[in-house]
């Protein structure tokens, strides 16, 4: 076992009931890395970051944290190091926006006590860099589908733990809300490493990371930097359909037809 | 572990479910007729006092706010009053078929010659038929039927939710005695004869009235005449003896759980015929009374079968029918029945409480 | 407006103002308290009772005898009457809190697991079984209807498969099945044991008419450590209204969480149910009020409820005791009167917002 290693996921396999679907992850992943997921749909994205969240046990192998805790486990200590922001969760919409993302800030310190003033301050940041701010307190039953999603990430990023998993945290945005949104995932902390790991279908992000791993069938099919796996060959096989990756002024762009 | 849990709950509750049912088929044998006797039933716990005498006021209290009346100086006995029965002779003569009988519902039931397998789906009914000598004619009732005992080898055909109509079809009845309408409709589409009769509630004194007319329905003219000439007579010298008298004691019947009769009920006009002064005088029915307002009305006496509610209780155990030991016990059977036992009811109560002064009318009927 | 004004904006309208709301409620929990001794069938005089409770409070309580009838209505019927009135409304509400965020859905209520159904078969039993004594001086009848509910919310319990994977929908339906299933073991006995309709069907219906000390005793001492405990976990509570995913990520073992809570309020609720009967709509009502009145907050939420609930079930045992005088209606009917009107305002701000 490598001793940079932070999550390594050990020959994991992991096994549904009910259908022939299975994944395979033989991962490492080092402190402060940022990770772009990609694949086709039901190809195993979301199961491969609830691995490594612990939401699912695998069926063979181990997860395991900073070499230490097992990723399952669900030990509070573990709670400390993982956010993890699902797909399309159940949202109480009888929630008002603030009252939602503010839950963001309980943790193992303050769940007997109650929050602080500068948690409120830190809601109301948050919800002000993402634009949310002036509907603080409507009912998230009143929020449009990207809104909520909005609101779904500011409760994610509030957190402010170690390891930062996102599910698809753009699908629902506007494109000028999702390259926002992207910017906040990867830049909001400046100060200490942050270890991003990011599932999307929209690969133009994919060179603001520093690794993109491409999963097909569940099977970790490509993995490396965004310079050397994003090509023309790699996309159009793991997608099997032609997706050209073009270079014009210096950018990279990627088209599908 | 969890498995062994819910094994053995799922258990418990069986064993729970069948000891209650079992347990209360037990209580339904239990009831038997009282025999009438003029000595009256003593209740061994709580001594009953003759009451038409003032009750000694509380000592280093307030004097009592409940007076009581006290009873004015006897007057000379009235003559007896009369009540409404033009066909007091007419009875003796044998019934003439055919027989036209009105039911509640302005129908006229025709009876051509007395009928022999009747269904009489009315505790009532039963009593008096059997009071007039015709019990065999009955081939089935309801199943709350307990009196008199030979009812239980009859056939039960319903009980207080429904009614088998096939059972009914089958014993080929022909004659159906019903005192609710429900099933009219539905028994006369199957042929059969229907006689409704809405039951005599808070009208005791027609009584004899049904009795007399079950007599010429069944042709025991004789026999349905002197049940009710006696029932009448014993009704007269009760009336007779509380012309002495102008108010009794404040009491509070119970019939469980706090639910009392109102002045329109059956219980509630025998309180009058006492002249108890019934303190849920002002409801009507049946109802649950206030515990507060038992407390404020402080009824002198208490009619209930549960004794050991009032004296075991924070709040009554200040009340004057608890303090001073009247609560009396009585077998409320009698006087739920509208048939020839609810006289013995309410001489049974008349006993219990005004003994030994009221025994002077058992006496006086014993002689009769 | 400056961003320093919006914070403190918020801070008021999340704190401060939740707990005025406190205070104002309480004092018009103690308004309706007084209220409700002033208030009842029997007519005794405002300043008799003035008398009587200034004399109880002042002397010395051993040498204090009930001389009239006015002192024992006042003091061993009205006065523990409404005690357990503010009691079971507290334990109603606040299990109904909880249950509405364990369920994660606003239209849970405490009998959603059974408790109801099952007190009520327990009481039926117990009551067909010593069919002579009154029911609620009978210590025996009142010990059936609380096991029945605790047995009725285990089964619920073990026929879901809420231990093995954190479903809340198979907790849900357990809760359909094992009601409908108790529901119906009632109804049988009912039909064919032919015992006392009338004590059961007021039990059934919920009331305070038969309450004395011996019942607010048993109800406030087991019941109140209970609701202690579910104030405590106010911040949990909060936590588990959201998806189960983030409830783990937020450090919180849900299903520990989910069967602590659900015991403490099993056994405060079935308590409550054993001495007054099934008295629906105040564990469901009381909870939507304070969010829609103050919003959630955690820390208040819950004993806003509460007191929402008990203010709200001592007016309906006013009104129960006084409007039919001197028969009373039971407390269950008149909070089913309450909630549809309530029900019909949510039906309308719902359609109005998804319209």
């Amino acid at each position: 076992m490598d001793k940079k290693s932070y999550i390594s996921l050990n020959k994991t396999s992991l096994k549904f009931n009910n259908s022939s679907f299975e994944l395979f992850a033989n991962l490492i992943i080092k402190k402060g890395e940022k990770i772009l997921l990609i694949g086709p749909n039901g190809s195993g994205k979301s199961s491969l970051i609830q691995l490594i969240s612990g939401h699912i046990t695998p069926s063979k192998g181990e997860v395991l944290l900073k070499n230490i805790h097992k990723a399952n486990k669900g030990s509070k200590e573990i709670s400390e190091l993982i956010s993890y922001m699902p797909q399309s969760p159940y949202l109480p919409l009888h929630f008002d926006v603030f009252d939602f993302v503010i839950t963001g800030r309980y943790s193992n310190k303050n769940i007997k006590t109650n929050l602080s003033k500068n948690d409120y301050k830190l809601t109301m940041q948050i919800l002000k860099k993402i634009n949310l701010f002036n509907k603080w307190n409507s009912k998230l039953s009143h929020l449009s589908g990207g809104e909520k999603q909005l609101a779904l990430l500011a409760h994610n990023l509030i957190q402010n733990k170690p390891v930062q998993l996102f599910d698809e945290p753009t699908s629902n945005l506007d494109p000028f809300n999702q390259s926002e949104v992207m910017n906040l995932i990867l830049y909001s902390s400046l100060n200490k490493p942050v270890t991003t790991i990011v599932s999307t279908h929209d690969i133009n992000f994919a060179w603001k990371f520093n690794r993109v791993i491409m999963i097909k069938n569940g099977v970790i099919f490509k993995d490396g930097p965004p310079d050397k796996i994003i090509n023309t060959k790699n996309l159009s096989s793991l997608y099997e359909k032609e997706i050209k990756v073009k270079i014009i002024n210096n950018k990279h762009f990627v088209l599908t037809h | 572990m969890f498995k062994f849990f819910t094994k053995s709950f799922v258990i418990q509750i069986i064993f729970l479910l069948s000891v209650a049912c079992s347990s209360s088929i037990n209580t339904n044998a239990k009831n038997e007729p009282i025999p009438l006797n003029p000595i009256p039933p003593v209740n061994t716990i709580y001594k009953t006092k003759p009451l038409l005498i003032p009750i000694q006021p509380q000592s280093n209290k307030e004097i009592n706010e409940f007076k009581l009346i006290e009873p004015k100086q006897p007057k000379l006995p009235t003559t007896t009053t009369t009540t409404t029965n033009s066909k007091k002779l007419e009875a003796i003569a044998p019934t003439s078929y055919p027989l036209i009988v009105s039911g509640s519902n302005k129908k006229n039931i025709t009876f051509k010659k007395s009928p022999e397998k009747i269904i009489a789906f009315d505790s009532a009914a039963v009593e008096i038929i059997y009071e007039i000598g015709a019990g065999d004619k009955i081939v089935g009732t309801h199943s709350f039927i307990n009196f008199p005992k030979s009812t239980n080898n009859i056939e039960k055909v319903g009980d207080a939710f429904n009614l088998n109509i096939e059972s009914v079809i089958n014993l080929e009845p022909d004659l159906f005695y019903i005192f609710f309408e429900q099933y009219i409709n539905q028994l006369e589409n199957n042929k059969i004869k229907v006689l409704y009769q809405k039951s005599l509630n808070g009208n005791f004194e027609s009584i004899p009235e049904r009795i007399l007319m079950w007599g010429e329905i069944l042709n025991k003219n004789q026999e349905a005449f002197n049940s009710a000439n006696l029932f009448k007579t014993r009704l007269n010298n009760i009336k007779i003896f509380f012309n002495n008298y102008s108010e009794g004691p404040t009491v509070f019947y119970d019939t469980g759980s706090l639910w009392t009769p109102g002045h329109d009920t059956l219980i509630g006009q025998t309180l009058d015929l006492l002249k108890l002064q019934n303190i849920a005088k002002d409801i009507s029915g049946y109802k649950q009374y206030s515990k507060e307002l038992i407390i404020q009305k402080d009824p002198q006496i208490i009619i209930t079968s549960s004794p050991e509610y009032f004296v075991n209780s924070s709040e009554f155990k200040n009340l004057t029918a608890v303090k001073n030991k009247r609560i009396i016990t009585i077998n409320q059977e009698l006087l739920s029945v509208a048939g020839p036992r609810f006289i013995e009811g309410i001489e049974e109560l008349g006993m219990a409480i005004y003994s030994p002064i009221f025994n002077k009318i058992l006496l006086s009927n014993i002689d009769k | 407006m400056s961003a320093k004004t919006n914070i403190k904006e918020i801070i008021y309208i999340k704190t401060t103002r939740n707990f005025i709301s406190i205070i104002f409620l309480i004092l018009l929990l103690i308004f309706i308290f007084i209220l409700s001794i002033f208030l009842g069938p029997s007519k005794i005089n405002a300043f008799e009772i003035i008398k009587i409770i200034t004399f109880y409070i002042f002397t010395n309580k051993s040498q204090f005898i009930l001389s009239t009838a006015a002192h024992t209505i006042i003091l061993n019927l009205r006065i523990p009457r409404s005690l357990l009135a503010i009691t079971t409304g507290i334990i109603l509400s606040s299990s109904g809190s909880a249950y509405q965020a364990i369920f994660k859905n606003p239209l849970a209520d405490p009998y959603l697991l059974g408790v109801g159904t099952g007190a009520g078969l327990g009481a039926v039993i117990g009551l067909t079984i010593y069919p002579s004594n009154m029911p609620f001086a009978n210590i025996g009848a009142a010990l059936f209807a609380f096991t029945g509910g605790l047995l009725a919310v285990f089964l619920t319990f073990n026929l879901s498969n809420y231990s093995k994977n954190l479903n809340h929908l198979s907790l849900i339906l357990a809760g359909v099945a094992i009601t409908s299933i108790l529901g119906a073991f009632t109804t049988l006995i009912l039909i064919t044991q032919n015992p006392e309709i009338k004590p059961i069907l007021s039990w059934l219906l919920g009331g305070f008419s038969l309450a004395s000390w011996e019942h607010f005793n048993i109800v406030f001492f087991s019941g109140i450590p209970c609701v202690i405990l579910l104030f405590s976990q106010h911040n949990k509570i909060n936590i588990l209204n959201l998806d189960s995913k983030q409830v783990k990520s937020l450090g919180i073992n849900e299903r520990k969480t989910i069967t602590l809570l659900i015991i403490a309020s099993t056994l405060s609720s079935s308590i409550a149910v054993s001495q007054t009967g099934i008295i629906g709509f105040i564990g469901l009502v009381a909870p939507h009020i304070s969010r829609m009145a103050w919003g959630t907050n955690p820390k208040y939420l819950i004993p806003q409820a509460s007191l929402i609930g008990a203010i709200i079930l001592l007016s309906s045992d006013i009104i129960a005791k006084t409007i039919l005088s001197p028969t009373e209606i039971p407390v269950g009917l008149i909070t089913a009167f309450l909630g549809f009107p309530f029900f019909v305002h949510l039906l309308r701000k719902e359609g109005n917002i998804n319209g």
